[in-house]
């Protein structure tokens, strides 16, 4: 298992490179000198060259990217931002947790509700009950989430004045964001939990265990459950950049001050290096969350763990197939 | 022994007895349409889709407002008779900046998939065609591609093209070429290893015709789902793009830019957030709809 | 048909009017039509058929294991040593599923829980009908293991590290672990090579008579029949259409249908240049014939087969057979 650990966090390196590569090479191409945003309108054209040697702006792209890369994995060093001039690795680290919370929050929340309604409506299929509850989920999944939050907002701030519409300075503060950035989650896993649990609930083994005399009440959740949850764990993981990327919308509703408000207020401001430091926290932290959902992964599921404690080679291709299907 | 269970079956295969012939061959185009119209809440995605389509075309010519006219003698009305859904802070009216507003969203929905779904299944097909250093170098791109969630792709390649409609479009497009392309290269791999591409292989079929008519066919159809799904999607993301202010922009009616200068207004005229939301729930809604219309009707496991 | 079937003390498991309907695409399709059989204790019983006859659903039915979402109707009487098993609550058929009553699934493959040991899946029925602990369990397990000639070692090991016929098994080695008394053998051997079908079924056998337990072998390959059976019943569309001793099957087939099984068999003794297939299909179970089922290809069917409903009759001590031809055959023969 430990061989299988380290191979996943191997593998991870490369990725982390490329994407450093890929946001890089974006900002490179992104319209306007650096030099001039930084300085504003007013300056000289001499402070604007001076400037530019002074940040190595005159240099080739393959010089600045090498610099950038040398500087983001050996110094952890993001840069400074162009406007307020403070290193952007700080102030990305003291507005991570906030965003963080968010997105693990509205994760926990999607799974913890999404899972047993799926299941719910599984072993009811096609039931009044299980057709209204999967309507149901299917216009949550329509929803924008920003919309939900201004609608959240108006009931429970302005109308009922239960919950703060904005900041982040208590935990009941994240209550309506949550919320808001959860419901689409919610409703996405328990569609994704039902129609998993109906092609398991009707596969042979799920027959094998009734036929033991297993109750009703084990055979969902101990022989069923557990196969459904393979590809449910993948698309969690998934659902997870889902969260990511609604935090940063879900941010400037409610004005948090995390990763996402600085993001799109660096975009506005033309702050791209602030801009390119925030995309690579995020996608990097998405990174970590899908290699703990790999792990999650092979330890459920006996045949990938089988891979890695020295099985037969064959077939870890053929499940190596299956997976990239899926 | 084993023998008799052969023959058994063969004998029975002979005469042979047609099933009642009611819907089209299973997979068929055909075949999914019909299931849709089978499907009441699927129909009425359909329905709702093409009456938006119309009524954003014709709204110009029949409402007694145009979507850009600025009145400060009705700004922030609330609904009335005169004005169905109010209107807005320079008293333009809702209901004709909605309907005018739904080619922003459909039009954003369809032409980004069209562009991730093109581009991403030709580079999957050629990844699972090719295979070997093909393989390599585009699975390895998508890797890092897909090691951001989408709609934070979407925002960065919005941050270098700047806003507007058409930045939009690619920036949406761009962002889902991954997905596409993954489950085409999938797809391919499943299909070539099936037997009857190896019996079009035996009777002597050219590889080009083997990959046009056997291998392209048989991989793209589960993708039609995806298609639909990917439509929703992304209108839901172009409405947040708008919203945040990097997707269509002000004055344009577009829903999500609505929502975006409505905010401001939420708690005096809460009416002015409310519309345009169930809007754009109610395109992204359709589309779901219709997309689990054609899953149903491709994937048989599930029925019953 | 039910008076003089077999004496009521030998009767171990009985069966009555068996009714099973599906419900598919907003048609009924009729599985299993009025069934009825006897089996006696230690005694092996072939239900013999075509894909599609129904076989599955009358085990099933009888284990009241068939799939909720789209069974429509079951209903008849099963007897098993006098209780009549689908009157009992669900809890008390949890007892006896796995523990009285146990079934050998079709498909190794598909069987077993992939995400389980073998051992645990066989420790699993064991912990829940005995009182044991689980130590216990997975010893008994183990046992079993050796039992189907698995080595002990592997009991640790998932399905997906065994071969098909290695599952069968672990799958038979499961359905014997709480020494059943009626054992349900569906196919067992179907999805197997035929050098290890020979295998399977020779341990079914041993292992059936050390324990003396009743079977009901499933099957559309009458060798196996030949080689484990004791009485036969032969279902066609949802029904029994012959029904009697092996010999009486094998000897004296009765039933055209039953006459046209054995006329497709390949005889090695015989050079003979073709096979004699039954022309046409079974029937469509949405849409069953109004008389004789087996009507529409029966090469002796007159107006009367197409348009009656044709009763099991007794045409000699214990044989029975659903033709109107075939009894007035016996009849005639006796007179």
């Amino acid at each position: 298992m430990s061989k299988y650990v380290l191979k996943r966090v191997l593998l991870m390196i490369p990725i982390l490179i490329g994407v450093a590569i890929m946001i890089f090479t974006l900002m490179f191409f992104v319209p306007g000198d650096p030099a001039e945003i930084i300085l504003g309108n007013a300056a000289t054209e001499a402070q604007v060259i001076a400037v530019r040697e002074q940040l190595g702006l005159n240099q080739p792209y393959i010089v600045r990217l090498g610099s950038f890369l040398k500087e983001l994995f050996f110094h952890g060093s993001f840069g400074n931002s162009y406007i307020y001039g403070t290193d952007v690795g700080t102030e990305l680290m003291s507005r991570f947790p906030k965003t963080l919370a968010l997105a693990a929050f509205s994760i926990l929340l999607s799974t913890v509700i999404g899972i047993p309604l799926g299941i719910r409506a599984a072993t009811h299929a096609n039931r009044a009950e299980d057709r209204v509850s999967m309507f149901i989920s299917m216009v949550g999944v329509s929803m924008p989430n920003f919309w939900l939050a201004l609608m959240l907002v108006l009931l429970f701030s302005l109308k009922l004045g239960w919950l703060p519409s904005s900041g982040a300075k208590g935990w009941q503060y994240y209550i309506l964001p949550v919320l808001a950035n959860a419901l689409g989650g919610i409703a996405g896993i328990a569609r994704l939990t039902r129609s998993s649990m109906l092609e398991v609930i009707r596969a042979d083994y799920v027959t094998t265990a009734r036929a033991k005399g297993v109750p009703e009440h084990s055979v969902i959740y101990k022989h069923a459950l557990p196969n459904a949850l393979i590809p449910i764990i993948t698309i969690c993981g998934g659902r997870f950049g889902g969260q990511l990327g609604g935090t940063m919308v879900i941010e400037t509703v409610f004005s948090i001050p995390g990763i996402g408000a600085y993001l799109i207020n660096s975009i506005n401001n033309r702050d791209y290096n602030a801009v390119q430091g925030s995309v690579l926290y995020i996608a990097f932290t998405f990174g970590v969350v899908m290699l703990l959902v790999d792990l999650i992964y092979a330890y459920v599921d006996p045949r990938i763990k089988a891979q890695y404690e020295g099985q037969s080679k064959k077939r870890v291709k053929k499940v190596k197939g299956v997976g990239a299907g899926a | 022994m084993p023998d008799t269970a052969v023959k058994m079956s063969k004998g029975a295969k002979r005469g042979g007895q047609r099933p009642p012939k009611k819907l089209a061959r299973t997979g068929s185009a055909l075949y999914v349409w019909q299931r849709i119209c089978q499907n009441p809440l699927a129909l009425a995605g359909v329905i709702a889709i093409c009456v938006m389509i119309i009524l954003s075309i014709l709204s110009p010519f029949f409402l007694k407002y145009d979507y850009s006219t600025i009145d400060m003698t009705s700004a922030c009305a609330t609904p009335s008779a005169e004005h169905l859904f109010g209107c807005d802070e320079l008293g333009r009216d809702i209901l004709a900046r909605i309907l005018y507003g739904a080619r922003y969203t459909l039009s954003v929905g369809f032409l980004s998939v069209a562009i991730s779904a093109t581009l991403g299944i030709a580079l999957g097909a050629a990844a699972g065609y090719f295979g070997g250093i093909v393989d390599q170098i585009v699975m390895r791109f998508l890797d890092i591609m897909a090691a951001f969630p989408q709609l934070l792709l979407a925002i960065a390649i919005s941050a270098v093209l700047g806003t507007g409609f058409d930045k939009c479009i690619y920036a949406l497009g761009i962002s889902g070429i991954p997905h596409f392309a993954r489950m085409m290269r999938a797809n391919i791999l499943t299909i070539r290893g099936q037997e009857f591409v190896e019996a079009a292989t035996s009777i002597n079929c050219s590889k080009l015709r083997i990959i046009l008519r056997h291998v392209i066919p048989n991989a793209i159809a589960p993708l039609i789902v995806e298609v639909s799904m990917s439509i929703a999607g992304a209108g839901l993301a172009a409405s947040s793009l708008s919203f945040i202010g990097l997707g269509v922009q002000p004055p344009a009616p577009e829903w999500g830019a609505m929502l975006a200068s409505a905010r401001n207004y939420i708690r005096l005229y809460p009416h002015m957030i409310m519309f345009p939301g169930l809007f754009i729930m109610i395109s992204v809604l359709s589309f779901n709809l219709i997309g689990d219309a054609i899953r149903d009707a491709l994937d048989p496991k599930l029925k019953d | 048909m039910e008076n003089n079937m077999a004496k009521k003390d030998q009767r171990f498991l009985s069966v009555r009017d068996l009714v099973v309907e599906y419900r598919s695409e907003g048609k009924t399709v009729h599985a299993v039509n009025h069934v009825s059989f006897d089996l006696s204790k230690g005694k092996t019983l072939g239900l013999v058929g075509e894909t599609g006859a129904g076989k599955t659903s009358i085990a099933k039915a009888i284990l009241r294991i068939l799939p909720d979402h789209s069974t429509q109707r079951a209903e008849g009487v099963v007897e098993l040593d006098g209780e009549d098993m689908m009157a009992l609550p669900e809890h008390e058929m949890q007892k006896l599923r796995g523990h009285k009553v146990s079934m050998i699934f079709q498909d190794p493959m598909t069987a077993l829980n992939p995400v389980k040991t073998v051992a645990d899946q066989i420790a699993e029925v064991v912990k829940l009908h005995n009182p044991v602990t689980r130590a216990e369990s997975l010893e008994r397990a183990k046992k079993m293991l050796e039992m189907v000639g698995i080595s002990a070692d592997r009991a640790g090991e998932y399905p997906h590290q065994f071969s098909g016929g290695m599952k069968q098994r672990v799958v038979i080695a499961m359905a014997l672990a709480c020494d059943p008394e009626l054992l349900i053998a569906d196919e067992p051997t179907t999805a197997l090579d035929v050098t290890i079908q020979a295998q399977v079924l020779d341990m079914i056998n041993k292992l059936k008579e050390e324990l003396n337990t009743s079977m009901i072998m499933i099957t559309h390959d009458l060798g196996v029949v030949a080689e484990t059976c004791d009485t036969v019943a032969v279902t066609y569309a949802g029904q029994v259409i012959e029904y009697g001793s092996k010999e009486d099957i094998f000897d004296r087939p009765s039933h055209p249908y039953t006459v046209g099984l054995f006329k497709a068999l390949p005889n090695m003794n015989k050079d003979a240049d073709r096979l004699a297939p039954i022309d046409g299909l079974p029937p469509d179970p949405t849409n069953l014939p109004q008389g004789c089922s087996f009507s529409p290809r029966c090469p002796y069917a007159t107006e009367e087969c197409r348009l009656t409903p044709v009763d099991s009759r007794e045409i000699a001590p214990g044989h029975f057979c659903r033709c109107i031809k075939a009894a007035a055959k016996a009849t005639t023969q006796e007179v």
